[in-house]
């Protein structure tokens, strides 16, 4: 829903955008701290799976990632299955023997500098893309319809039984490409419960015999929660609400995420 | 409670020794000798007692003094005050009309008196805003707005460019009551803030109280903003009305008895939108545009009895090729004045409400609405006793039927999507009050007394129960009218001034308020889809206390009026959001809230030149508002957005001659307490802002200057025109409307801070006419 909110702003702004001025600014940040960022996720695919582990800098750095070394990482599932993982490079860290399930809760326990870091998320199962079909884009909106503009539908059933996430990834030839307002697209199925969905996803720029592909992740509550947040945090607290850190299943204050995601794939070509 | 109305028992009595001579009572309305409009707050003196009274808002007044021969003055700022004799040896209804003012603008620096009535009074952080002034002051595309320029006030803060709403003394825009006839106005704002929904043309009296709140209002914590429409011409018809560039007015009123009856009818429109197709064809499918409409009709059925009908409705209406946004108010009044035996004056007014906005998306298959909005249905009775010259007592109650409509999503048929509707809720608020006005001597006068409170949400609902992650642990179903939860308050207020010489005074106040709505918002500034909320068994009800002292100094006879004032304000249970709360249709948004408590306190000063060729006022406020969440920054207090420490306005208008006129305005504020990252680190490839705490940083601060031109066209009986010719950010500063982040293209992988200014420099003109 907040999307519509979003288009409606952009719209709003873009009145006012003919009398308006942007510029970039010198302004002076505080610095922080750094403070651990554990990422890590649980795929329906086969593993191995991968967690990193890193810290924040400050926010005008132009250094990279700083990887922290030699984290203690354990992730064990709901049967006590678990896996010790080894690190493969700079702060990655990869598991060894671990294969998902679907309706498993994995556990990851990241010991860093004898600071214990946890979080807990379920692997949901996987939802399978009915069709995808393409049509041009001949939406109206500030600008009209764009030349190489097209819409993309995944279609899908929702199952009934509970509240599912998902998370959509479209690739153009092999290159992801971001969401329409927000940098992830997103969807709770709270207005969709049971229903057959018919996803309309947007790419721009795209020609005749273009390759698109689109991944539908069924995530975990979790994994949504901070992903939505996320795209908060990364549409860089404009006028809108007050910014915040995104909700993470970690403890211990570490910033990032431990999700799990179901993947089904499919792909068209445009055709003339 | 019963504390209180002993001491109001007490103080009425001491007052009211019996003395053995007879009394009568001296009554009647005060009105304007040309249109018949009733004079607000007009002044009856009577020489021989040194004493007299004030017209009420409806423009009557009642003095019950002994029998004797007096000579009566009859005044009003702007008016040719009026004396004439009195023989009283049985009660007297004395109406008075008095004229405007006709003279030249050079006898008008010689012989225009001035009064005192800011030292008299026991008036203390009220700000009273004249039309006419209003009229004069720079203003963006050439509308007038009340808001805008109440903000120029100290204690009245703008709520920032393209945000809309306003701050009194460190309250939140939610925390005004803002009235039309009485009715609650729930967003006062067009256009994103940019004008506000009150239409000049169609207004007589705008008061603004930001502390000594009179105990007939209830239900906000930081100020009561009292508009009252004009009744409409009683004498003759009369047209008027302007074109501007963005919008235009038109305003038709007249008598429908002559002097019994008249009604006004005022419209306005604006087509930015058109203007913005002409500049842009990209945007000619696109509509964005607000119109509203007030209309009122007034009958007087005798000399005791009155009806009023009033109403207002506006909508504002942003649209494109497959999607519409509209929202609005809409308000509705009957009152009734009665006058029993020439010194109870009776008012009762029922009252409507309602604020509402829908979207509706045509998308093809995808067909959806969504809806959301408030009601209200008021009753309000209200009397004033005109006890003595010493006390005019008032009294009353007043009861409100709220419903809330949070939000429902509806979707076509076949669309493939389900309806969300959240539940209405339903609440009570109740008032009850007394209150008296007392002079003591000469010198000291009080106005003292009670409100007590109440509200009650009612079924049917339901009450969740949350743990401490939102989880809902618990549910209890209510059915139609059964009592959820109730509340209530004491509310005393006392105001005490002392005259120390005709030239200064020194006041003081204490007022307690609760407020049992709350606005919540999806974001830092007011928007049309922000929801209004009841109190319920998770959400209290704010309370806040006031105090406050003023030294009010005049000079030049009245011709320079200054003031400081100091007040410190306390608030408990103020609202806020846990981070990343989402209050769109939100069934349990009340688990994404956090409660805290707020304290405020500053210091304003006035220095205002009255009248004279050149007139104008500086107004300067340093203050600190605070708030306190144990939930958020580690329940340290962090500063409010709207903390501005400092906020400067200076005014001023000069008439070259009696065709022109210039004025300008320049305003000054801290910038708002905003939160940014202090660091930043990476996730699935993006830069992620890292924030450590919340309103940590500041906007850079606000000035801009604004200029204009009045000429005056041929001034005929008949016919009267003027030219308007403003300058919106004279020197073209750059203000920040936000601040935002975005990666750096000529050093890929660093950040940059961008600034997003909405205006620059805007000249409009206006052609005003009235015949």
């Amino acid at each position: 829903m907040k999307r519509t909110f979003k288009y409606i702003t952009l719209i709003f702004f873009g009145c006012l955008a003919l009398m308006s001025c942007e510029k970039v600014i010198d302004l002076d940040l505080k610095t922080s701290e750094p403070r651990i960022v554990i990422e890590g996720n649980i795929l329906s695919e086969n593993g191995p799976y991968y967690v990193s582990v890193s810290s924040s800098g400050d926010y005008y750095t132009s250094e990279g990632i700083e990887p922290l070394n030699g984290a203690h990482i354990v992730i064990t599932d709901d049967l006590e299955h678990s896996d010790t993982l080894i690190e493969v490079s700079n702060g990655i860290y990869q598991t060894q023997s671990l294969q998902s399930e679907y309706n498993r809760t994995y556990k990851l326990k990241v010991n860093y500098n004898n600071t214990i870091y946890e979080a807990s998320e379920k692997l949901p199962e996987k939802i399978s893309i009915d069709s995808l079909t393409v049509e041009k884009d001949e939406g109206g909106g500030p600008g009209g319809p764009q030349e190489g503009s097209y819409i993309v539908y995944c279609s899908f059933l929702d199952p009934i039984a509970q509240e599912n996430y998902y998370r959509f990834t479209v690739y153009v030839n092999g290159e992801r490409v971001n969401g329409n307002f927000f940098f992830y697209n997103l969807m709770s199925d709270e207005l969709y419960n049971g229903q057959i969905v018919h996803r309309t996803l947007r790419v721009k720029e795209v020609k005749p015999g273009d390759q698109i592909k689109v991944e539908l992740h069924h995530i975990g509550f979790n994994t949504y929660e901070y992903f939505r947040s996320l795209n908060d945090a990364l549409s860089g607290g404009g006028g809108g609400s007050t910014p915040y850190n995104p909700i993470s299943n970690l403890n211990n204050n570490a910033l990032g995420y431990f999700g799990a995601y179901a993947i089904d794939t499919d792909s068209l070509v445009i055709n003339n | 409670m019963s504390k209180y109305s002993i001491l109001i028992l007490f103080l009425t009595l001491s007052t009211t020794v019996v003395v053995g001579q007879e009394k009568f009572t001296l009554s009647g309305h005060i009105s304007d000798a040309s249109s018949g409009e009733e004079l607000i707050g007009a002044t009856i003196y009577i020489k021989e007692l040194a004493s007299g009274g004030v017209t009420n808002v409806y423009g009557f007044y009642s003095l019950t003094i002994p029998e004797g021969d007096y000579l009566i003055r009859y005044s009003y700022v702007g008016y040719e005050s009026k004396t004439i004799s009195v023989a009283l040896r049985k009660d007297i209804i004395q109406n008075m009309e008095l004229a405007v003012q006709e003279s030249t603008l050079d006898e008008v620096i010689v012989k225009a008196e001035a009064d005192n009535e800011n030292i008299r009074s026991t008036d203390m952080g009220v700000v009273k805003m004249d039309i006419k002034e209003i009229t004069k002051i720079p203003v963006l595309f050439g509308e007038q707005d009340i808001i805008k320029t109440l903000t120029l006030m100290p204690g009245v803060s703008s709520g920032g460019e393209g945000k809309g709403g306003f701050y009194v003394r460190g309250g939140n825009t939610d925390q005004n009551l803002i009235l039309l006839d009485e009715a609650p106005v729930y967003n006062a704002n067009h256009l994103m803030g940019f004008f506000s929904v009150f239409n000049s043309d169609a207004l007589k009296d705008i008061k603004l109280y930001k502390s000594g709140i009179p105990a007939q209002f209830g239900g906000r914590l930081s100020s009561v903003l009292d508009v009252h429409m004009k009744d409409g011409n009683l004498k003759k018809y009369s047209v008027s009305g302007g074109l501007g560039l963005i919008s235009s007015r038109l305003t038709v009123e007249g008598p429908i008895v002559k002097d019994q009856g008249s009604f006004i009818v005022s419209g306005r429109r604006t087509y930015a939108d058109l203007l913005l197709g002409l500049m842009d064809p990209d945007y000619r499918d696109m509509s964005l545009y607000f119109y509203d409409l007030n209309a009122k009709a007034n009958y007087k059925l005798g000399d005791k009895d009155r009806l009023f009908i009033s109403g207002y409705f506006g909508q504002d209406r942003l649209g494109a090729e497959n999607f519409g946004f509209n929202w609005g108010n809409a308000t509705g009044t009957i009152r009734w004045n009665h006058i029993f035996h020439n010194r109870l004056f009776s008012n009762t007014s029922f009252i409507y409400s309602s604020y509402q906005y829908e979207i509706k998306v045509n998308r093809g298959n995808t067909d959806f609405s969504i809806k959301s909005g408030i009601e209200d249905y008021h009753l309000k009775q209200d009397y004033t006793f005109f006890a003595n010259t010493s006390n005019t007592i008032k009294f009353g109650f007043d009861a409100i039927y709220h419903t809330f409509k949070p939000g429902a999503f509806v979707a076509a048929d076949g669309s493939g999507l389900n309806d969300l509707v959240v539940d209405n809720k339903y609440a009570f608020e109740s008032g009850i009050y007394v209150a008296n006005e007392q002079k003591i001597g000469s010198r000291i006068l009080l106005d003292y007394g009670i409100r007590l409170s109440m509200f009650n949400e009612v079924g049917p609902g339901t009450v969740y129960a949350y743990d401490s992650d939102g989880d809902i642990i618990g549910q209890e179903e209510y059915g139609s009218l059964d009592h959820m939860t109730t509340y209530w308050e004491p509310e005393p207020r006392i105001a005490f001034s002392y005259i120390l010489n005709e030239a200064s005074s020194l006041k003081a106040s204490f007022q307690r308020n609760a407020q049992y709505i709350h606005l919540l918002s999806a974001s830092t500034s007011d928007n049309p889809t922000d929801v209004w909320m009841p109190s319920s068994s998770l959400i209290k009800p704010g309370k806040a206390n006031q105090y406050s002292v003023g030294y009010f100094r005049n000079f030049f006879e009245n011709m320079v009026e200054t003031s400081v004032e100091v007040y410190y304000k306390d608030m408990a249970d103020i609202v806020d959001y846990k981070d990343g709360a989402d209050v769109l249709l939100n069934e349990h948004v009340e688990s994404d809230l956090v409660f805290g408590k707020g304290r405020s306190y500053g210091i304003e000063m006035l220095f205002k030149k009255r009248l004279g060729r050149f007139t104008g006022w500086v107004g300067y406020t340093i203050s600190r508002t605070e708030h306190q969440f144990d939930l958020i920054n580690n329940g340290d207090w962090l500063p409010a957005r709207q903390d501005r420490t400092h906020d400067i306005s200076l005014v001023g208008m000069y008439d070259i001659n009696k065709k022109l006129s210039v004025s300008a305005t320049w305003v000054y504020y801290t910038g708002d307490a905003v939160t940014m990252p202090s660091g930043r680190y990476m996730v699935d490839g993006n830069i992620v802002p890292y924030y450590t705490e919340r309103n940590g940083y500041r906007m850079p601060d606000y000035h801009r200057l604004d200029l204009s031109l009045t000429l005056l066209g041929k001034q005929t009986k008949k016919f009267q025109s003027s030219w308007n010719f403003s300058i919106y950010n004279a020197y073209a500063r750059e203000n920040a409307y936000s601040i935002s982040f975005q990666e750096s293209e000529t050093v890929p992988g660093t950040m940059e801070a961008v600034q997003f200014s909405l205006f620059s420099i805007i000249p409009s003109v206006t052609w005003n006419f009235k015949f």
